[in-house]
């Protein structure tokens, strides 16, 4: 079954965003983990590094599938998770929690309000699922 | 806008550099809607690796160097495949377009069915293999690999034809392909071989596979591509710079929201 978590917002291409503070972090839905299969490697960006939102900032690489990773908000990046370096699995077990990608400094913290809600992600989703077969 | 028919094109022969930089063209260009959804069916002129999107061939290929065997990095993922007597192909469609699945392991299956079923058409029982492999007599005989970039799906395949005429490389993590010719006991034919699977393609993804050529946007982009970035070193081998154009056109980023840079760090 998969999960849309409520305590945060999402891009259509699957990406998700939580504010804590004047901070946020990102990873990717449990939608998209599910859709990719198993997370073999991710490529993160560097700390430091700036970025706009709907910008390219990470790698994501399932079964044979190298997929881009879109930033939800422009901001600068903080931290990122080393530890999906020997754990990409987490993306898949946890991509909510401990399958996160990076934690950022928002540009423009107004950008959350335009982002979809859990219930306007889900929809999204089904959307896609349907067209898709 | 969506086309509402697919294009096949045959390109014949050409080496890696140039398989990759057209790929990559047409991805850029179905992704902006100026070409339609597009089956490609190609092959190679030189022997040559192709290295995948995020393998890291620094310390598993100390031998791959530029001079010796050609050596390219692909945009899909995976491992290493060796090129030189197989025939290969590329789907390259939207990820709005309902055809194809977006789940990954439905849009293998649903595209290699194609390759399935222009094998059969050559008289091999062929069956999917998931994820990524289609296997005859209970060997592997064509592999995929998939990009999903920017909106656009690049899913690239190859079928064993014949036996490789390129040393393996002993410390190059590389895909394994039983060729054709050891099934059938005898050669095939790569003009039969390309046009049964794209007769496979017909069939399996029940689209109307209009006949054409590459454009010349399409060209002049893969020109470009081909230049600044895939005979260039640094991007199979080393760091791609940061800020390094993945394209000439990087004034005019190719699709919005989509950086026309990335950054490899490897």
């Amino acid at each position: 079954m998969v999960k849309f978590a409520k305590d945060r917002r999402y891009l259509p291409t699957h990406e998700w965003v939580k504010l804590e503070g004047d901070e946020a972090i990102a990873g990717i839905s449990d939608y998209a983990q599910d859709e990719l299969s198993d997370v073999v490697y991710v490529e993160l960006p560097e700390v430091g590094e700036t970025f706009a939102k709907g910008e390219m900032f990470a790698v994501v690489e399932s079964v044979k599938a190298a997929s881009d990773v879109y930033m939800p908000m422009s901001g600068e990046i903080l931290a990122v998770n080393q530890e999906l370096e020997d754990s990409p699995q987490s993306v898949n077990e946890d991509p909510f929690g401990e399958g996160w990608f990076v934690r950022f400094r928002p540009a423009e913290p107004g950008q959350y309000e335009d982002l979809l809600d859990a219930e306007a992600y889900e929809k999204h989703c089904q959307e896609e699922r349907e067209e898709g077969g | 806008m969506l086309f509402a028919e697919w294009r096949l094109i045959f390109t014949g022969p050409a080496d890696g550099y140039v398989n990759m930089a057209i790929d990559e063209a047409t991805l850029l260009l179905v992704g902006e809607q100026r070409v339609p959804p597009t089956v490609r069916i190609y092959h190679w002129d030189v022997p040559c690796y192709t290295v995948g999107y995020l393998q890291d061939i620094s310390r598993q290929a100390p031998r791959a160097q530029p001079g010796q065997v050609m050596c390219v990095r692909r945009l899909t993922g995976g491992n290493a495949c060796c090129h030189g007597t197989d025939l290969s192909y590329s789907l390259t469609v939207s990820m709005a377009d309902t055809l194809i699945p977006s789940n990954v392991l439905a849009s293998y299956e649903r595209i290699s069915a194609g390759v399935v079923e222009g094998l059969r058409l050559l008289g091999i029982d062929a069956r999917y293999a998931p994820p990524a492999d289609v296997q005859a007599n209970g060997q592997i005989v064509a592999t995929a690999a998939q990009a999903r970039r920017g909106g656009v799906l690049l899913h690239q395949g190859t079928i064993a034809l014949g036996h490789q005429n390129l040393e393996r490389n002993p410390v190059l993590k590389c895909c394994t392909l039983t060729p054709l010719s050891d099934l059938v006991g005898g050669e095939i034919d790569i003009n039969d071989a390309a046009q049964a699977v794209a007769m496979g393609f017909r069939r399996a993804l029940g689209v109307d596979l209009s006949r054409s050529v590459l454009f010349a946007k399409e060209k002049r982009l893969a020109r470009q591509l081909l230049r600044a970035k895939y005979m260039q070193p640094e991007w199979t081998f080393g760091s791609w710079p940061e800020g390094a154009p993945e394209s000439e056109e990087t004034e005019a980023p190719l699709k919005k929201g989509a950086p026309a840079t990335t950054t490899r760090r490897r």
